[in-house]
């Protein structure tokens, strides 16, 4: 009995000493908190949306691959994002507003409470408007350039600078790294290649642009 | 309940007329003589193969997203996309089996499984044989210009509609050949593929349409 004891005690010190260590936030310094007006760099990743932007995505979820086009277009006061087959056949036609998320069109088979929500925070990452509230600059240990951070429900959201280029979007939970988005190969202001990592779940989206 | 249904006839029809008289085409006069020849036509086609240019049409892109490529069919019903610009993509179907490959990625499906996908491709087919016109699938109805035939369908399948809402198949008026064939969304977004430099009964060697 004392035996199961110790060894519960050595499993749960184990266990918590493992989480401390792969804690890649640990040690990170909030240096200020910063309204979102006046942050120096913008948290965005197209800084001009008004000229659509076309992808070529690749997408593998668990076993299954999918790949397509990607359109991303500012149209009135929403960000359009749209996937299609090569073939032309639609996915899914998403618009991202300030306030709200609106799905003008699914198929069937992505049409999944978790799928969408996926995909919406994804994808919103990548387009989203940040109208409330304020950003933290931060330290990171392992990271040099600038980081900073905004809270979105229970997760928080970081962006790594190198210089005035964003180039790391993570979603991550207080402890654990959830989904890290690259951003590679800038081209007059529009990233030429953008990889999205889920670490939970197997699921990848390589997007690579296309110029027309 | 009736007047549902009238109701829904009257919309019906009044969305056939406006679609076929935008394009300039009125209500093929004789059915029956159209129908013969491209049935002589399309008995006589043991093999096609064309350049192709496909055109995406979405209502918030202010440019269209064309995509260019190699088309081949062979009798009975062997098929072989292949995409080369802006990016590279190849669909080959056959013996009810579809294989895509994406760059590097190759993914094999049996149709079967898939009925939506099936009735597409049973389209595609039907369509650029000319066989289109006896698919118990579709409403049929036929028009005509100055410079050609047009065969518009509609499919009686729900979940095909939600893809498709209207096919129209455009013919050549003297070769009676299919020349370009359109499929119009719910939402009024289309994709257009035209055929070009198209040369009918060459050889096509088997080997285009097989996959280790």
């Amino acid at each position: 009995m004392k035996r199961r004891k110790i060894k519960v005690v050595c499993a749960v010190a184990l266990f918590f000493l493992a989480s401390c260590a792969n804690n890649p936030y640990k040690g990170l310094t909030v240096l200020s908190t910063v309204d979102d007006e006046n942050l120096a760099i913008a948290p965005l990743v197209f800084k001009d949306l008004s000229k659509g932007k076309l992808y070529k995505a690749k997408v593998e979820i668990l076993k299954n691959y999918l790949s397509g086009l990607l359109m991303i277009k500012k149209v009135k006061g929403s960000k359009r994002v749209i996937f299609t087959s090569e073939t032309g056949l639609k996915f899914f036609d998403f618009a991202f507003a300030p306030d709200t998320f609106i799905v003008h069109q699914i198929m069937e088979q992505f049409d999944n409470k978790h799928v969408v929500n996926t995909l919406k925070e994804d994808i919103g990452a990548l387009v989203n408007f940040y109208t409330d509230g304020s950003f933290d600059k931060v330290t990171v240990k392992t990271e040099a350039g600038e980081v900073i951070r905004r809270k979105e429900g229970e997760e928080w959201l970081y962006y790594y600078y190198e210089g005035e280029q964003l180039n790391k979007i993570e979603r991550a939970s207080d402890k654990k790294k959830k989904v890290i988005i690259t951003f590679e190969n800038y081209i007059e202001d529009i990233p030429q290649l953008i990889n999205i990592a889920h670490k939970d779940f197997k699921m990848n989206i390589e997007l690579n642009y296309i110029k027309r | 309940m009736l007047n549902k249904i009238v109701l829904t006839l009257a919309l019906v029809a009044a969305q056939l007329i406006s679609l076929a008289q935008a394009d300039g085409y009125a209500v093929m006069k004789n059915v029956d003589d159209f129908k013969s020849k491209a049935k002589a036509v399309a008995n006589k086609t043991n093999s096609i193969s064309s350049d192709f240019v496909q055109k995406k049409v979405l209502s918030i892109m202010e440019e269209e997203i064309v995509s260019k490529g190699k088309f081949l069919f062979k009798k009975e019903n062997s098929i072989r996309w292949e995409y080369k610009e802006p990016f590279v993509y190849l669909i080959i179907i056959n013996d009810g089996e579809i294989f895509i490959k994406d760059e590097n990625k190759e993914n094999k499906f049996d149709m079967k499984s898939n009925k939506t996908f099936k009735g597409i491709n049973d389209m595609i087919v039907n369509s650029v044989s000319g066989n289109i016109m006896d698919d118990d699938n579709y409403a049929v109805s036929y028009y005509e210009s100055a410079a050609g035939y047009m065969v518009q369908l509609i499919p009686k399948d729900d979940k095909l509609k939600e893809y498709m809402s209207t096919i129209q198949v455009f013919f050549d008026k003297t070769s009676y050949d299919v020349v370009k064939v359109k499929m119009i969304e719910e939402s009024e977004d289309y994709t257009s593929i035209e055929f070009k430099n198209r040369v009918v009964n060459s050889e096509v060697s088997d080997d285009k349409f097989s996959f280790k």
